[in-house]
């Protein structure tokens, strides 16, 4: 499975944002730019409902916006987005 | 990088006198105000007995105390384990000066005209303290503190500045000195990031100013944790000891609220 890291930037939908690559796994399959556009299939953020369906986009932004994360992607779906399981990544600090 | 980023040196007796200095800390006109003897050294001695009969059951653990960063997904956890060691930490200063109450009290003579509260939401307390180890060959890499971006999913990212005081419960034989940098986090230094904690050395490289300290037991510091910042390793038997709390406010508000 591919991962990439990156910060959470642009929210587009309650279940789509943008995020800015910072990091990508060795010996991922695909080429990823610097701006890729997520699809949130799952996450582990408790914040969020556990019900995707019931994501908005303001709550997205709440909970995801700036945040570091590490996506594992499934499949590119047929609007060019990276349907991912989106987790909490790392620390920048304590 | 070269040039010194001076301190500011005081003793717990001239807080009154210094009361306004804490500005230049927020600004980052100075490095850091180390406060000596803030915290007694015998109080200090006991709390490290009572640490290493924890460590003794425990095994090897690293903090004392709950953080909020390592609970940025998991909220409702925060809260709950906040809670669960409040009692953990209350034990370890049983029957000395609880040195997150004098911690509170100096804050307020800082801020004579500002409430000091722990941060509460929805009616749940924040944790309040936590106890960091470092062990021989421990180390933290270069970081940066700040909810405002980090967890923008509690309260007290709304707060605008944040400060972070440190009180040495026992420093290091060798090494474990604070190294800081004269440069603030960006939003272009998210490519320096480390996967699991903090920051590559690169993030600093064109910080003109650095302050390298090593305060004394009982000592506590306060630095604006924007500022990046990393502690080396230590070196020798005896383990760093610290505890650190984190306060913010804004400017025109009436509160001051700190959590861990």
């Amino acid at each position: 499975m591919d991962i990439i890291w990156g910060n959470v930037g642009k929210v587009l939908s309650g279940q789509i944002f943008e995020l800015n690559v910072t990091h990508r796994k060795d010996g991922n399959k695909n080429k990823y730019s610097d701006t890729e556009r997520i699809k949130i299939s799952k996450t582990d953020f408790g914040s969020l409902p556990a019900d995707i369906n019931n994501y908005t986009k303001e709550l997205v932004e709440q909970v995801l916006s700036g945040t570091f994360v590490k996506c594992e992607i499934k499949e590119k779906d047929q609007e060019g987005n990276y349907v991912s399981l989106v987790s909490h990544s790392g620390q920048g600090g304590y | 990088m070269s040039q010194t980023w001076s301190p500011i040196i005081i003793d717990h007796k001239e807080i009154q006198k210094n009361a306004k200095r804490l500005n230049e800390i927020v600004e980052g006109r100075f490095s850091v105000l180390i406060i000596k003897n803030f915290y007694d050294v015998n109080s200090c001695k006991i709390i490290i007995n009572r640490i290493n009969s924890i460590i003794g059951k425990q095994g090897n653990i690293k903090k004392i105390g709950v953080s909020l960063v390592s609970h940025i997904n998991r909220k409702a956890d925060y809260f709950l384990h906040a809670e669960n060691n409040r009692k953990t930490l209350q034990d370890i200063f049983f029957g000395l000066e609880d040195p997150r109450k004098k911690i509170h009290s100096l804050l307020a003579e800082f801020f004579p005209n500002k409430e000091i509260t722990i941060a509460e939401e929805n009616g749940k307390k924040y944790a309040c303290g936590v106890i960091r180890l470092h062990e021989l060959g421990d180390s933290a890499f270069i970081h940066r503190d700040n909810v405002r971006f980090e967890a923008k999913n509690f309260y007290v990212s709304q707060f605008l500045t944040q400060l972070s005081t440190v009180l040495y419960i026992q420093q290091s034989e060798k090494g474990g000195e604070l190294v800081l940098y004269k440069k603030s986090w960006r939003k272009s230094d998210e490519k320096f990031r480390n996967i699991e904690f903090g920051y590559k050395h690169n993030v600093v490289s064109n910080s003109t100013k650095c302050a390298r300290i090593k305060p004394n037991q009982g000592d506590l510091i306060i630095i604006n944790p924007i500022f990046y910042h990393e502690i080396l390793p230590v070196k020798g038997k005896k383990r760093r000891i610290t505890l650190g709390l984190f306060l913010a406010f804004s400017n025109y508000g009436k509160k001051i609220v700190t959590w861990s």
